[in-house]
């Protein structure tokens, strides 16, 4: 189901662009975002602090001390109730997941796939076979060896259909999972399925420990044991997620503190009021109204990032007015994307004129901006006279939060300058899905997260048997481009049947684009940086007070 | 009075199963599936979904469904969360101990403002004092929860680094800090609480001070304080501590608000968070305990009756 706050499904990576540092930054600053380089908030901050510890001014240097004895806390929005990985369903469950396990693949800042407990893999047959070897000498919580065969335990274990794991779907291409020699995995996938190697970076890929599967049975969830660089030491419910380091990480060196602390913080003011006040350390999700303050204020440091979250209006094509093309058109052409923009993020957002976020490098396609469809009153009424329909009226289904409610405002206020009568109804958030899930809706407000692959953001909503085209989207070509984008391995043909999708789709118009928001991390300076990886997920492994 | 208490224990049993059926009916009859919650976004094949359904028994009507709720609940299983695949009794029962304070302590100190400033206002009817203890109370009822409890992380937190902002310390690891952090919400939560509670005194002692016996009292040349105490306020007392049983029992089912904000984990938001996930195990535990919280403090209320006025016999 789509994005809900109290219910967020994970965001994952930008998979598989070759694309530099370098020209991230130069698209984001192209598209409005800002992005500070490190440098340049060391600069701001350069002012001492008049309360808290000592300024990390120098912390651009290698040689700062931390204290090991340090606890850090982490703020999160969402309350997590398990941390079984299959079974997981919600952003705070996974961003707590990586401190507790460790993925097979990981992400560099860059957002490219690199070595985790997988120490190399290789793609064969056509992308059929994948072979992936396992790394030596890793042992989790409990003591226990990672292997080959507690790989194919934790992978079996998702794709078992009795198990009805969440993350099944996202490795479901997989047939068989064999072990080769003690530090070899060999999958076997029935099609080629390009998309597999960045879901072993997030969900699937974190391994856990089989014999404490066996040992708590049902109760695992409640007892994580994983070889993440923390272990589970106290978890009290809808309060705090308690975890101590892990002496025997098999990173040498790390992890860096004694303790991290996860704390589900619901409100956003009192989020960041913990920050202020010290009671918190790094807050992952800024609220927008906050983000100017964060960026001047010399006792934090922040990250910004764009393109990680986007909302749209789907648009049902089997139910009138919107079954009509030239409509749906008028209505993209209608929207004034910057009032919304700025009504309703701060302006902590950037247009969106099609599927494709920007973080995804390379398949990112700056034409896009030319031949979507861009704010214009006469071409959306000349569409609209064009298509014959007279009197269009419909409702929008959003849910009780106060940002779709303002939203779904200024978009009727949009309409209306064209003769477009629509009506706003709020849902509850499962209510809601319910609507989506039987297709009972004209619009709705949605949105959706990156994944570890560009295939996670796209086939599933466009494909004829893509799980979340509730629009009820047919276009053969399309479906043809996404089917064969999937065997096809990363480079420049994968990017252009992206690309080429992304033209019909934006025609076709079964989603009105809206935006791609921003999101920002703050932490106060005397904690060190997490890695800065675009997907909003704390990797802690390294995180530590300044002495 | 064993008698009594026995009683009223048997009459509970009716309105649980009533209030049982009516809550089992509105959540399942409410649109949205626990299905959905518990796969998640990517939703698996069909045989799937059917399996899960028939693993959680909603495959069956609802009357068997309830009756399965039923029979297992008198003794003492509440079925499994949803979401977490825990036992709901557990669930439930950690969120007891900050659920139990917070309420404890909201009324103590709603009490604490409301009987002294209700009686300050009976007493001084119409002057200056009754004014501002009326204001008082008008303002605490009309201050949303949310926003006072904001309000005061701005000024006590924020503002003057005195308290911290939301939060939770355990009694048995620190009893210092878990009342250091208990003081906002409790104050929050509280302030609803007495300004209810000030009109009641108030209304309640006036409609004994115009009476003969106090007029006697008083001219039998007792000082007022002792009139105050010993005849107006034990007179006075019941419809107090009626509306004192009613509160109880409301504050005892969660402030789901005060939790929120202060990001205590508490009954309130554990109900909460399984209406909106369609919990159903959790959220009929919850909404049971609730019931016999309330059921529980207006039995002893009652027996409290017969403390304060004999003249009351509680059959």
């Amino acid at each position: 189901m789509d994005e809900r706050r109290n219910n967020d499904d994970e965001a994952a990576r930008a998979r598989g662009a070759r694309l530099s540092r370098r020209e991230l930054l130069t698209r984001a600053a192209l598209a409005g975002a800002a992005v500070p380089s490190l440098g340049a908030i060391l600069a701001a901050c350069a002012a001492p602090s008049p309360a808290g510890p000592a300024a990390g001014a120098g912390a651009g240097s290698a040689a700062v001390t931390l204290d090991p004895a340090a606890k850090i806390t982490i703020a999160l929005t969402n309350d997590f109730k398990t941390l079984d990985p299959p079974f997981y369903t919600t952003v705070g469950e996974r961003q707590a997941l990586y401190s507790i396990y460790s993925p097979l693949l990981e992400l560099d800042e860059k957002l490219d796939l690199v070595p985790n407990l997988i120490e190399s893999w290789d793609v064969q047959d056509g992308g059929t076979t994948i072979i992936l070897k396992v790394r030596k000498g890793v042992k989790f919580h409990d003591g226990t060896d990672l292997d080959a065969a507690a790989v194919k335990f934790n992978l079996d274990r998702i794709l078992d259909p009795k198990n009805a794991a969440p993350q099944r779907s996202n490795i479901d291409q997989v047939s068989k999972v064999d072990v080769t020699d003690p530090l070899t995995v060999r999958l076997t996938l029935a099609t080629a399925y390009t998309p597999l190697l960045g879901f072993l970076s997030e969900g699937p890929g974190f391994v856990a420990s089989p014999t404490a599967i066996q040992k708590y049975g049902k109760d695992f969830g409640q007892n994580p044991v994983g070889t993440g660089p923390f272990q589970l030491l106290e978890w009290r419910k809808a309060d705090q997620l308690i975890l101590k380091r892990f002496d025997g990480y098999w990173k040498p060196g790390l992890p860096k503190a004694a303790q991290v602390i996860l704390k589900p913080i619901p409100d956003e003011t009192v989020r960041m009021a913990n920050l202020q006040e010290g009671t918190v350390d790094i807050v992952e999700d800024v609220p927008p109204q906050d983000r100017a303050k964060v960026r001047t204020n010399p006792d934090y440091e922040h990250w910004d990032e764009a393109g990680t979250r986007w909302p749209m209006v789907r648009l049902n094509l089997k139910k009138a007015p919107l079954d009509n093309k030239l409509v749906r058109q008028a209505i993209a052409s209608a929207v004034n994307r910057d009032d919304i923009i700025k009504a309703v993020y701060f302006g902590e957002a950037v247009p969106a004129y099609g599927p494709i976020s920007p973080l995804y490098g390379s398949f990112y396609d700056p034409e896009v901006e030319k031949y979507g469809f861009k704010y214009d009153l006469a071409a959306a009424k000349a569409k609209l006279a064009a298509s014959g329909a007279t009197n269009v009226s419909f409702q929008i289904d959003v849910q009780n939060q106060q940002s779709q409610q303002r939203m779904a405002e200024v978009i009727r206020a949009n309409l209306a300058a064209i003769g477009i009568n629509m009506t706003i109804q709020q849902y509850e958030s499962t209510a809601w899905t319910d609507r989506v899930n039987k297709r009972a809706y004209q619009a709705t407000l949605g949105s959706w997260t990156l994944r570890a692959d560009i295939d996670g953001t796209i086939y599933r909503h466009y494909a004829l048997d893509g799980n979340q085209n509730s629009m009820g989207y047919e276009n053969a070509q399309v479906d043809a481009l996404l089917k064969r984008s999937r065997t096809l391995p990363n480079g420049p043909e994968r990017v252009k049947t992206f690309r080429d999708a992304q033209k019909l789709i934006v025609d076709d118009a079964p989603w009105i684009f809206l935006l791609f928001e921003k999101q920002q991390r703050a932490w106060r300076k005397s904690v060190t940086a997490l890695p800065k990886i675009a997907d909003t997920m704390p990797r802690t492994d390294g995180v530590g007070r300044k002495k | 009075m064993g008698g009594i208490v026995a009683r009223r224990l048997v009459a509970f049993v009716p309105v649980l199963v009533l209030t049982s059926i009516i809550v089992f009916s509105l959540l399942h009859l409410a649109p949205g599936d626990p299905v959905d919650v518990i796969v998640g976004e990517d939703r698996p094949s069909a045989e799937v979904l059917a399996q899960i359904r028939e693993d959680l028994g909603l495959d069956q009507p609802l009357p068997v469904q309830y009756w399965t709720w039923l029979s297992r609940a008198v003794q003492g299983d509440f079925g499994y969360s949803y979401r977490s695949r825990r036992p709901v009794m557990q669930v439930v029962a950690e969120r007891l101990p900050l659920t139990v304070e917070l309420s404890a302590l909201s009324i103590l100190f709603g009490l604490a403002i409301a009987l002294p400033l209700g009686t300050i206002a009976a007493l001084n009817r119409g002057k200056w004092p009754d004014a501002v203890a009326t204001a008082l109370a008008g303002l605490g009822t009309s201050m949303p929860a949310y926003w006072l409890g904001i309000l005061l992380i701005f000024t006590f937190s924020l503002g003057l680094h005195l308290l911290p902002p939301s939060g939770y310390v355990r009694i048995n690891e620190d009893l210092g800090q878990n009342l250091r952090y208990m003081i906002l919400p409790v104050f929050t939560l509280g302030s609803a609480y007495s300004a209810a509670m000030i009109r009641f005194v108030r209304a309640s002692l006036l409609e004994h001070i115009g009476m003969d016996y106090i007029r006697t009292a008083r001219a039998k040349g007792l000082a007022e304080p002792v009139v105050v105490r010993r005849h107006l306020f034990r007179n006075a007392l019941i419809p107090i501590v009626t509306i004192l049983g009613v509160e109880t029992g409301r504050l005892l089912g969660g402030a789901i608000l005060t939790e929120t904000i202060f990001a205590l984990p508490g009954l309130g938001r554990l109900s909460v968070d399984s209406i909106l996930s369609r919990d159903f195990p959790t959220m009929q535990a919850a909404v049971m305990f609730m019931t016999v919280a309330v059921l529980g403090s207006n039995l002893l209320v009652d027996i409290a009756y017969n403390y304060i006025d004999p003249r009351i016999r509680v059959r």
